[in-house]
């Protein structure tokens, strides 16, 4: 049988507790006192000889792979000052060494070297007389008779255009565009081509054994 | 009121009809051209016109300085060009020619329809000449050449008919040489000595191929005609090359790495 729950009992059952716990509380500090006391009339010892030494050999090196030090070198923050005044002595030295390296380095390209299929090529200057002219093209079967990037350079006398190309040996067709529009055979050269549209294409023979004089 | 708001919906009716019906039968010309252009550029470019033909006619296509039509015509050309297994390259060269020196479509397509022509005629007279011989685009090429260079078709034919045809590589060269002397006015019956010499001894080779040019430099510096013809026969007898000749009309040889500039001899050069 149950019996039924009186609240007037609950303050009193809280004080009883109250006054238990005080009376342990003091008893461990009465102990604690009584140990240190203990402790205090101990007599001093020193540690035996070579004990720091024993503990740390038996401790194993703790080693960690190269690649973990250098990721968490680069992965911890940094902080670098510099005074930019300082730093001109270094690129200069820097310039001067990049300088030295491409004059002399294993990349650099002999002048005296040169591509074999450009080597093989014969260089040939032509020559047009047009002091009326604005522009002249040099057009041909050896650039697919296109101007573009054949454009030709008027001299000093303002009377002549002229532009130097290197061409393989053997038989060429050209002709001079003036102004974009009026083709022009080369009158100095003795062979001729009908283009069919009404014009003529000038013949230009390439070779390395050219006769001189007879 | 009403008959008024009438006639003008009629109006904008009509008006909206006209529209529509314009614009789809532009549509409907436009497409069937655009088609045909990417069609034929297919077609070329599987018997190998070159890209830069394609884009060069595309591009002026584009800028509205050529008709798609014509632009189908040329391409299509090149069907025939294979059909008839002739060398496209000429073809190529005088459409991108034709272009550059800014001649209309329709008059390209007459130059490629005559360079047809020629390409067949030489073919023919071969054919009768050499029976099954096989002869390579490039020598047929240069047979071709030489009817631009100056001859005639008759004057072809009975060259080609009068020659040896043993070698046909030597015979393109003397049609070509032929064209050439006959342009520095070089004695007609003498070039024809000298030609049929090469062929019969089989010694018209590749340095012969500058044989006009010396030609035409010995008689500016004032050889005779006979002098010349009995210099090149002599060497060609003996199946010299072309160094063998110059040297007995009294020429050097040099390399000519520096120059010079075509008819402008470089002073300057060593």
């Amino acid at each position: 049988m149950s019996r039924k729950k009186d609240p007037s009992d609950q303050p009193f059952r809280d004080s009883s507790a109250k006054v238990e716990n005080t009376a342990y509380e003091n008893n461990e500090k009465q102990d604690l006192l009584a140990l240190k006391s203990l402790i205090y009339r101990m007599p001093d010892r020193e540690a035996p000889a070579g004990l720091t030494e024993s503990i740390l050999s038996s401790l194993e090196p703790k080693t960690v792979p190269g690649w973990v030090r250098i990721y968490r070198w680069a992965l911890r923050p940094r902080t670098v000052t510099f005074q930019p005044l300082k730093l001109v002595p270094a690129a200069m030295v820097l310039v001067l060494g990049l300088a030295i390296a491409f004059q002399f380095g294993p990349w650099r390209k002999d002048p005296g070297s040169m591509d074999p299929r450009q080597a093989s090529l014969i260089p040939v200057t032509f020559t047009l007389s047009s002091p009326e002219a604005e522009s002249v093209s040099l057009i041909g079967s050896f650039n697919q008779w296109n101007p573009a990037g054949h454009k030709m350079q008027q001299l000093g006398d303002r009377n002549t255009w002229a532009l130097e190309i290197r061409l393989p040996e053997g038989r060429h067709e050209y002709a001079f565009l003036v102004d974009g529009k009026m083709v022009v055979p080369d009158q100095s050269s003795p062979f001729y081509q009908s283009d069919g549209f009404g014009n003529r294409n000038s013949v230009l023979f390439v070779s390395r054994d050219e006769p001189t004089n007879i | 009121m009403n008959r008024q708001i009438f006639r003008n919906n009629c109006t904008l009716l009509f008006a909206a009809f006209l529209v529509v019906a314009s614009v789809s039968l532009s549509y409907g010309q436009g497409q069937p051209a655009d088609q045909s252009v990417t069609a034929s550029i297919r077609a070329a470019r599987t018997v190998g016109v070159s890209e830069t033909v394609l884009n060069r006619l595309m591009s002026l296509a584009a800028d509205h300085r050529l008709e798609d039509d014509g632009v189908v015509r040329l391409l299509n050309f090149f069907q025939t060009v294979q059909t008839e297994d002739l060398p496209i390259d000429p073809f190529m060269g005088k459409i991108e020619e034709g272009l550059a020196k800014q001649i209309p479509l329709d008059t390209i397509a007459a130059v490629l329809g005559k360079k047809l022509e020629d390409y067949r005629f030489v073919r023919r007279v071969l054919t009768i000449k050499t029976e099954e011989q096989e002869i390579s685009h490039q020598d047929l090429s240069r047979m071709v050449g030489s009817l631009d260079g100056g001859i005639t078709r008759e004057e072809l034919a009975r060259f080609i008919q009068e020659a040896s045809a043993q070698d046909l590589s030597m015979l393109a060269r003397a049609t070509e040489i032929l064209a050439l002397l006959k342009q520095v006015r070089f004695n007609e019956s003498l070039t024809r000595e000298i030609l049929f010499t090469g062929l019969r001894n089989h010694s018209l080779t590749q340095s012969w191929d500058y044989l006009a040019k010396v030609v035409s430099l010995a008689k500016h510096k004032g050889a005779t005609d006979h002098e010349i013809a009995i210099a090149a026969q002599a060497a060609l007898r003996e199946k010299y090359p072309l160094k063998e000749f110059m040297a007995a009309l009294g020429f050097t040889s040099r390399d000519v790495r520096h120059g010079p500039a075509p008819g402008r001899p470089n002073k300057k050069a060593p």
